[in-house]
């Protein structure tokens, strides 16, 4: 472990004092662009179940959520290395987000090659709080696409994976522009029979059940996105159309893989995007479903003397997961080009389809918000949530021992920054 | 049977995959450089076609339409970025590249024309080349600024460089002509 960490560190510090020399030498200019942001955060929530081994939530905490740097460096006038190194999880969790090599093959076909950014949906390629209004993300991000993960159990922000993708941009029309993204990638998988395999304990007295953190899709530990759990690749399509004269485009996402480590059970994910970005107000909204492939029956606690509610959809076999959000703001006062305040309400909600037991993430959710910016890069957000949980009367007696409550409040003060 | 099946697919994506990376390389190679970006909105492709034409023949052009930063992921405006300070010039038409590219650090020639924003400046050259009886809103007493209505005004490269804004008399020149004349200067000088 020792030894990781230092090859871990000695990594970085390698990687940042090569840029740095590349920065100061009288090529960087040309060549090397960097740029980046980072967030802070006060996070208090109540109503959350405290599980074992694990600080509560309902203990407000300070948090660095992410500092990146992301650095393009031009090989030819086509050819770019491209890499977002990020400090996340309060600098406890480094990863690269995406690393690969970007080849602009003609001015319409762009290639993308080694660690990329899966084009699914909008939100996952406009993660960074600078590009959004709300510093929580989406039930679709966080519930099905794996952009998130959650703050137990967190291994780094953005959904990305080692594959190709092939950028077709943009056939014109008079009324907009077509851009179709088409990926193989490893894809998501999981080493045990079930796809959703992570679970925590509850911390609600003798009796302690299990549940799983999140009840969504997850990049597994075991399954990291450099190596591949089977042989099958996985698919992604993205097709999306932006109109000619307004600031708004409309899009439809496909992801096809096989999970398991026999590459015989199906993933499939489908859904569409919206953005409409004005100067002075946006609407934005995405819907996605996921049909998960799993033998019924199966409880990966059997035998282990842990009670439920454990089994979330490994029941009832295959199941279908669905979640939509739609979010609109407005800038209700602008004090100079820079400054601006912006309120924000987002809705969220996630069906896990899990008809056969209780699950804490089978939700619905409002966000309030407020954005001061205050400086060119630097912006100031607060943001109040409230989490319901659906059929809360199933809920075990150990829950609601655990805290664990129908509604759950969040309030969040952020502090913003990009350069 | 269904491994052969697995192997097969899994070699059949392999390929395709390092056919097409091969096929972009060689692309690649053969591709000039380009020398000068002509960076638009979607709104104004009649003057960007017009603008494209009017460049010597002689210097290699790309047009960008800026709102394509739209399908981009987050780190697509510095990649355009990145791309747009390897060439010799830069134009931007129009306020709309000016707002989306806000912070934007342009390390070669920057020529703005269509707008008088002044929100991104290049830490080599910047140019404003506007038609006369615009507003400009922004502009310095010591700003180093010459009126334009016939070619030989423009002067020499050397007496080019100093200026930062050029005002131009389209009832006597085109404002593309100017500009096409201020890209020959810059380029081939």
């Amino acid at each position: 472990m020792l030894r990781e960490l230092r090859l871990l560190i000695g990594g970085f510090v390698f990687i940042f004092v090569t840029f740095f020399v590349i920065l100061q030498s009288s090529l960087a200019e040309e060549k090397l662009q960097v740029s980046g942001y980072g967030n802070t955060h006060y996070m208090d929530h109540s109503g959350t179940a405290d599980f074992v081994g694990k600080n509560s939530l309902n203990n407000g905490f300070f948090q660095i959520r992410e500092f990146s740097l992301f650095l393009d460096f031009t090989l030819t006038d086509t050819i770019i290395a491209s890499t977002e190194l990020e400090a996340g999880d309060s600098g406890n969790l480094y990863t690269a987000n995406y690393a690969y090599i970007s080849i602009q093959a003609t001015d319409t076909i762009n290639i993308r090659a080694g660690k990329i950014l899966v084009p699914f949906l909008s939100y996952n390629e406009n993660k960074p709080n600078f590009t959004q209004f709300l510093m929580s993300q989406p039930f679709t991000a966080f519930n099905i696409a794996p952009v998130i993960g959650t703050p137990i159990l967190n291994h780094g922000f953005g959904w990305s994976d080692a594959g190709a993708v092939v950028d077709l941009c943009c056939l014109g029309t008079e009324a907009g522009f077509l851009n179709l993204k088409l990926g193989v990638m490893n894809g998501l998988g999981s080493d045990s029979t079930v796809l959703d395999d992570n679970t925590v304990q509850l911390a609600g007295g003798a009796a302690t059940p299990t549940v799983r953190p999140r009840d969504g899709l997850l990049q597994n530990e075991e399954t990291t996105e450099l190596t591949d759990n089977n042989n099958n690749k996985a698919v992604v399509a993205k097709l999306t159309f932006m109109a000619m004269t307004l600031p708004f485009d409309i899009g439809a996402s496909w992801y096809q893989g096989k999970w398991d480590n026999a590459s015989s059970k199906n993933l499939e994910m489908i859904g569409g995007h919206l953005n409409w970005l004005e100067k002075n107000w946006s609407l934005k909204g995405e819907y996605v479903t996921a049909k998960v492939e799993q033998d019924a029956g199966f409880d990966p606690l059997a035998g282990t003397g842990i009670t439920g509610p454990a089994a979330i959809n490994t029941t009832t076999g295959d199941y279908t997961m669905l979640a939509w959000y739609a979010e609109i703001s407005y800038v209700v006062a602008r004090y100079s080009a820079e400054k601006y305040l912006r309120l924000i309400a987002r809705y969220d909600d996630v069906d896990t389809n899990d008809k056969a037991r209780f699950t804490p993430w089978d939700r619905s959710r409002i966000t309030g918000g407020m954005e001061f910016q205050v400086a060119r890069n630097a912006r100031i957000r607060y943001e109040w949530q409230r989490s319901k949980i659906d059929d809360f009367q199933l809920a075990p007696t150990p829950f609601i021992n655990a805290g664990g409550k129908e509604k759950i409040n969040m309030n969040m003060a952020s502090l913003i920054f990009s350069f | 049977m269904i491994a052969l099946q697995q192997r097969t697919a899994k070699w059949i994506w392999v390929f395709l995959f390092s056919s097409i990376l091969l096929f972009t390389l060689a692309q690649s190679k053969v591709q000039a450089e380009t020398e000068v970006y002509v960076v638009y909105a979607g709104k104004g492709n009649l003057g960007k076609n017009k603008l494209m034409a009017a460049l010597p023949k002689n210097i290699s052009a790309k047009a960008f339409n800026i709102n394509f930063l739209a399908f981009a992921d987050y780190s697509g405006k510095q990649k355009m970025v990145t791309r747009l300070n390897r060439s010799k010039m830069v134009i931007f038409m129009s306020d709309i590249p000016m707002l989306l590219l806000k912070n934007a650090r342009i390390t070669t020639n920057l020529l703005i024309t269509q707008s008088s924003k002044q929100t991104i400046r290049s830490k080599v050259w910047t140019l404003h080349v506007l038609e006369e009886g615009l507003e400009l809103k922004g502009f310095g007493d010591s700003v180093q600024k010459k009126l334009i209505s016939k070619k030989t005004d423009l002067g020499s490269y050397e007496d080019l460089r100093t200026l930062d804004l050029l005002i131009v008399n389209e009832k006597t020149i085109p404002l593309f002509e100017v500009i096409s004349q201020v890209v020959g200067k810059t380029i081939r000088p």
